[in-house]
């Protein structure tokens, strides 16, 4: 498949993917962070400005604050910097664990160097010359940064076609194919299905919509559905 | 087994290590049940793991495993996630971990001691014996302020005579924000294959030798050197340690050893991890130093000049002997 996802394997031997997020929708993420960044600064300046000097003493912290420690703060506690969070992005530990202190400190003192010349010149060449879309800092901390998977919820509504063997034996890869076919139902237009079911024509002998009641029907055969229970 | 029947089968199990998972990751409220069910969560992590495998290998659906993979990558982050307790981790850390791993790299600490140090004393003793000689690094601007800052003969505008409460603490924001980002700016540029490291170490020990060499010069003895005795061993150690931690990046990228220059960076960069939250929480000591006691007026030079040398020797013993076994 031709992604980003890279895959990790874990203590219990199984491989899990991290799909990694590329330089411009991290750019977007970045950008939404400096305008937080922005409106909280000016806020600041105008609440801290009747308190004259003192005023200026705690600004200065809070610049600070602002610009070393806050996204580290945001990504070790809540897994992204609100920005991120938007965008629907988490930086986690190159072997899908939780971020650590260490590593989101890191990661973030040495985008100082990331920045350079300006607007992040030296991270975007770095991280477009490795194949997990690390900058420099992201590879000193050992950090990824991936897209969140959604809150996916398992749907089994699939009993309404009524199951018919295969014609002929289909191998597991294409079985899946098939299912797979079954499950985007939703997610895809009933002209693309039938485009899609009618470059099966030759092998199952039916076009346009009939092709795509009977690639259903074998689905609902191969997931191994109770005919009692179908309705078509 | 086919996946329909899968499904139905394990269903209830998946469903409930969802909300298991919620309940841990704090989104959703701890219930009643919960007490009962944490314990087994590692159980029933590998248990989803397994069942992923089956699905994969089975070649269910990608909806099926796609939905199992989400739950075990969860479960996964959330096991082997690495929690400490924050304020002891704190406690060790100053008390052991930061000198034992200053002294570890003592070869990169020496070497950046000696790139600030060196051109600190050789500009201080240029601009000691030739007055003219600052204005080689510095503009006529930048000297003239110095100057007015420590003149003895402005004595209500000199920091040392009559500086507010108000304004100390304006100062100290100023040195967290100026002098604690300038630690971490020099550890950053060390990955410009050390040559950013090197040139904030010889850069700033030749402004400051020069200026303390000049204003020496210039008799402002009374005004320059009190104020700065007190926080001086904090912050220009800090320096030299977050200068040793930029070249520690920077030799990893030079010289990786046996490693890919990758892993040595990793390794470099966990390495140096101490070394530079050390010298950020020194530089941060020292504004406090620096803000609220150096420029108090009032008190005798004599009395600055031992709490600074008071200073240097403890925190050179505690570089030195912290965290060492008895």
């Amino acid at each position: 498949m031709l992604d980003s996802s890279i895959s990790y394997e874990t203590p219990e031997g199984i491989q899990i993917q991290l799909p990694i997020a590329g330089p411009l929708i991290r750019g977007l993420a970045w950008l939404i962070d400096f305008l937080i960044r922005s409106v909280v600064y000016i806020i600041a300046v105008i609440a801290l400005s009747s308190l004259g000097e003192v005023g200026q003493g705690i600004l200065l912290i809070g610049l600070f604050f602002g610009e070393w420690l806050y996204p580290t703060i945001f990504e070790v506690m809540k897994g992204a910097s609100p920005g991120k969070m938007i965008m629907g992005l988490y930086v986690t530990m190159d072997d899908g664990t939780a971020l650590t202190w260490q590593a989101g400190l890191t990661r973030n003192l040495l985008r100082a160097v990331d920045f350079l010349p300006f607007l992040y010149i030296t991270g975007l060449i770095c991280s477009l010359c490795n194949r997990n879309f690390q900058r420099i800092g992201d590879l000193v901390a050992g950090s990824l940064v991936v897209y969140k998977e959604e809150d996916k919820q398992l749907h089994s509504e699939k009993n309404v076609y009524k199951p018919k063997a295969l014609p002929l034996p289909f191998t597991a890869r294409e079985q899946r194919i098939l299912l797979h076919f079954q499950d985007r139902h939703d997610n895809i237009s009933e002209s693309r299905k039938i485009e899609l079911a009618n470059i099966l024509a030759p092998v199952i002998n039916h076009k346009d919509q009939e092709a795509v009641d009977i690639l259903n029907q074998y689905a609902a055969w191969v997931r191994g559905a109770d005919a009692q229970e179908a309705k078509q | 087994m086919k996946q329909i029947a899968f499904e139905t089968q394990n269903q209830q199990f998946w469903q409930e290590f969802s909300h298991l998972l919620d309940q841990l990751e704090g989104v959703e409220i701890k219930d009643n049940t919960f007490a009962n069910n944490w314990p087994k969560f590692p159980a029933h992590y590998r248990k989803m793991s397994q069942f992923l495998s089956v699905a994969q290998s089975r070649q269910y659906s990608p909806v099926l495993i796609d939905f199992l993979h989400q739950l075990v990558l969860r479960g996964h982050r959330y096991l082997y996630r690495q929690k400490p307790a924050m304020w002891s981790a704190f406690a060790t850390f100053i008390t052991q971990s930061f000198p034992q791993a200053l002294r570890r790299e003592w070869r990169v600490w020496l070497i950046s001691s000696g790139l600030f140090y060196i051109p600190a004393v050789f500009m201080g003793l240029m601009c000691y014996f030739d007055s003219e000689f600052l204005y080689s690094l510095v503009t006529y601007e930048q000297v003239q302020q110095v100057e007015y800052m420590y003149d003895p003969s402005n004595a209500t505008l000199a920091r040392p005579e009559g500086r507010e409460s108000d304004s100390d603490f304006m100062m100290f924001g100023y040195y967290i924000f100026n002098n604690v980002g300038i630690d971490f700016k020099t550890y950053a540029s060390g990955l410009l294959l050390g040559i950013g490291s090197i040139f904030f170490m010889i850069f700033n020990g030749l402004h400051i030798g020069g200026i303390a060499g000049h204003l020496t010069n210039k008799g402002y003895i009374e005004t320059f050197w009190p104020f700065v005795s007190g926080h001086s061993a904090l912050e220009l150690t800090a320096a030299t340690i977050a200068g040793a931690a930029g070249l520690k990046l920077g030799y990893s990228l030079i010289n990786p050893k046996d490693f890919t220059r990758g892993l040595a960076l990793k390794q470099a960069g966990i390495d140096s991890f101490p070394l530079i939250c050390g010298a950020g929480f020194m530089t941060f000591l020292a504004a406090f130093v620096e803000g609220f006691w150096s420029a108090t007026p009032g008190i005798p030079n004599l009395i600055k000049y031992a709490i600074g040398i008071a200073a240097w020797l403890a925190v050179f013993s505690y570089l030195l002997l912290a965290g060492r076994k008895s």
